[in-house]
């Protein structure tokens, strides 16, 4: 763990050494969580969305070879075709036929726009709506609705990330509390959250008892936010291991048919996983899927992450609209940058990164789907109409919510940030 | 306009012979599109998300814009090139401080372009039927704010003690929008330990109530009795519960319904009747019920703007 930048503790180094031991846990938590409880947040505008997927796709997935197709011009598609789908006059690329069926849902967002043409970068200012600069660490678009809305269901984690690096979900300067709590594997669910059966309800008690009388006092000598937020996690802790909620993240309990219809891959899997997390009442659900970073070999490697993304979130969309459950989940895919539309036929006809102009969709969430917003030119290479930064889509995100886009957060350092820096929600997007 | 130049009256004497009526959108748009509007647009954010607004307040993209001017006022008199700046900008010689396009952002326009923006300019500055953008552009009067929920009219503020009692059965509650008087209830968590007798519990805010989710609890039809006299309900969700027909023929009062929850229960096509009745139903969900696909389209029919869903 590195002491040197408090903020950067991550939830999952906590709850790993917490789990691990049984020992460590408090059953008294002195100083209790402060994440904001459902009951304390009022939407400002009807019938918000209550819950966020956000499916990350890490590594800049190409847009002309997904969302954003330029039929007849051959130069820049090289081998990717464009099919028809159920909007009027949208065309998606034929590496997401099960997508294209669900596109009355979708507003392809097709202007967006970044400065950050690296990875660690571009993520960032994706997922935390600032630049990366070496003084603050800026909180995860999950740790700000957690922050401004708080939790739906105080049992279990408002904020879960699925299959990605715990450092994308770090909750920066607002501290470990308001972190996404990682799941390695979906079929696995959350690690570590049972008590071991050779340990009996009453040693169990025993031992936390004995923590406790230990830990007490520790906590009267030095009290800082880390130890509070600490506390905090072993609180949660125990609440998850007692609760009935923790169902919600085992994945067996799904029907063989749901999970079929969901799709083998894992990125397939934590959709449905994500799904069965807002039921629970869990706010903010990243996912991730990795390895759109196409270099070398485009043509064979888009095809591949598309058949993943496409069974996931076609299902998704699928599987929360027959459950009535679409109007009030937003699912977001998003990436951290395009590809140049320019394909380089000594990389096995590999795609670069492309800041300047790339795709992303919002679906559900009060969004009137069937649509397109933004624009780039005939080669895909720059934006023409209503072009959208990182920041615009995260306010987007954020009046979807019924967050307050404007309400200024103190950091520890005493300077103000907003959830989506200066951005500019798009309220025409929704119905 | 600072700057008149004196070679404008020769390149007038160059145009020796008159061409028919320039077309705005064929000839002059593609000259304006290639050489001015990359400055002169509507305000747009650049990479950085910094605005960036025309220069000289001048917007060349819209037949607005170009009749309006910019911060030195009119860009165009339409009949008299003489005194449209539009016209003699174009022709100051690349390093006077005032040519069009500025040195260093774009080259000289060519004679032709020149005189076709000169022609245009005599016959009238007649646009055609092309009218560009006005992406931007001040909007006459704002859209009126939004009224107040109508249904709220006539509800009082819940009493604290009657929300707090419905708290302690583990519902959330909550205003469904800021500064309402109405109210959303649900079980995020522990729907299992609730039926009739705690539904009952809810009537002491019956007024208020507008979002009810009641999926996944035990009730059966009789608790539908109670949720019948919520006057402002507009949001149910019943879905994996015991209700049947005969509880969803109790909620045929419940008029300002607009969303419906009824999947993974076991009502058919007989619920159909009583929901026809609802005319401000915009969605039903009837997924894995006894509802058959021809009734369900049917029924989809029968209100304006229904959507139903079956899967």
């Amino acid at each position: 763990m590195n002491f040197h930048k408090a903020d950067e503790f991550t939830r999952r180094e906590l709850m790993i050494k917490m789990a691990k031991s049984a020992f460590g846990i408090s059953l008294a938590p002195m100083f209790g969580n402060s994440v904001a409880s459902a009951a304390d947040f009022v939407p400002n505008r009807p019938r918000a969305a209550k819950s966020v997927i956000f499916l990350m796709m890490a590594g800049g997935m190409s847009h002309l070879d997904t969302w954003d197709v330029k039929p007849g011009n051959a130069t820049v598609m090289g081998k990717t075709k464009a099919i028809d789908t159920t909007a009027a006059g949208i065309q998606i690329s034929e590496n997401l036929p099960k997508s294209a069926k669900q596109l009355q849902h979708m507003v392809l967002m097709n202007g967006m726009s970044t400065t950050q043409g690296a990875h660690e970068q571009g993520q960032y200012l994706l997922e935390r709506s600032y630049t990366m600069r070496g003084t603050i660490v800026h909180p995860a678009m999950g740790s700000w609705v957690m922050r401004l809305a708080g939790k739906r269901n105080n049992n279990i984690p408002g904020f879960v990330s699925i299959s990605g690096d715990p450092n994308l979900v770090n909750g920066g300067f607002m501290g470990a509390k308001f972190a996404g709590v990682p799941i390695g594997d979906p079929n696995a669910g959350l690690q570590d959250s049972i008590k071991p059966g050779s340990i009996s309800e009453d040693d169990f008690t025993k031992r936390l008892k004995l923590a406790d009388a230990l830990n007490k006092q520790f906590h009267t000598v030095v009290s800082s936010s880390a130890i509070r937020d600490h506390e905090g996690l072993y609180s949660d802790a125990l609440r998850i291991m007692h609760s009935e909620d923790l169902k919600a993240f085992d994945l067996t309990k799904e029907p063989t048919e749901i999970k079929e219809f969901y799709g083998p891959s894992r990125f397939a899997q934590g959709c449905l996983l994500a799904r069965r997390l807002v039921e629970h009442g869990v706010r903010f659900i990243q996912v991730t899927h990795g390895g759109w970073d196409t270099h070398y070999d485009n043509f064979t490697t888009v095809p591949a992450r598309c058949k993943d993304l496409d069974d996931g979130f076609s299902a998704l969309l699928a599987d929360l609209h027959r459950r009535g459950m679409l109007e009030e989940t937003l699912v977001v895919v998003a990436t951290e940058f395009g590809r140049t539309p320019e394909i380089v036929s000594e990389h096995e006809d590999g795609r670069d990164h492309y800041p300047k102009a790339f795709s992303c969709v919002l679906a559900g969430g009060g969004i009137k789907g069937g649509r397109t917003y933004g624009k780039t030119d005939a080669s895909g290479s720059k934006v023409v109409e209503n072009l959208t930064t990182p920041q615009d889509f995260n306010a987007t995100i954020a009046h979807s919510l019924g967050l307050p886009v404007e309400q200024v957060v103190i950091s520890p350092s005493g300077r103000p940030f907003t959830v989506a820096d200066k951005g500019k929600a798009i309220t025409s997007l929704f119905a | 306009m600072k700057v008149l130049s004196t070679t404008a009256g020769l390149l007038l004497a160059a145009a020796a012979t008159a061409p028919a009526a320039v077309n705005f959108r064929t000839q002059v748009w593609p000259v304006l599109a290639k050489n001015c509007v990359e400055c002169h647009r509507a305000p747009y954010k650049d990479n950085a998300g910094k605005m960036i607004e025309p220069k000289g307040r001048l917007r060349l993209d819209g037949a607005g814009g170009i009749m309006k001017g910019g911060n030195e006022g009119e860009s165009v008199v339409a009949g008299d090139p003489d005194k449209s700046p539009l016209y003699q900008r174009i022709l100051l010689p690349i390093d006077h401080e005032d040519a069009m396009p500025p040195k260093g952002k774009g080259k000289p326009l060519s004679f032709n372009d020149s005189e076709l923006i000169k022609e245009w300019i005599i016959d009238g500055a007649d646009f055609g039927d092309w009218k560009g953008s006005d992406a931007g552009a001040p909007v006459a009067a704002k859209a009126a704010p939004k009224t107040a929920d109508p249904l709220a009219a006539g509800a009082t503020i819940a009493p604290e003690a009657a929300k707090q009692k419905i708290s302690s059965l583990g519902a959330l509650v909550t205003p469904i929008v800021k500064d309402s008087p109405l109210l959303r209830i649900e079980w995020v968590s522990g729907a299992g330990a609730i039926g009739d007798k705690e539904v009952v519990e809810l009537a002491a805010v019956a007024g208020n109530i507008s979002e009810l989710d009641l999926s996944g609890t035990k009730i059966t039809d009789e608790a539908l009795t109670t949720v019948a006299k919520f006057p402002r309900l507009t949001w149910l969700k019943l879905n994996g519960t015991a209700v049947t027909d005969a509880g969803v023929a109790k909620l045929k009062g419940l008029v300002n319904l607009n969303y419906l929850n009824l999947h993974s229960t076991n009502v058919s096509d007989t619920s159909l009747t009583t929901l026809t009745g609802l005319r401000k139903l915009r969605q039903v969900y009837l997924w894995k019920t006894r509802v058959t696909p021809g009734e369900a389209a049917k029924f989809a029919k029968s209100i304006p703007d229904l959507r139903v869903a079956l899967e």
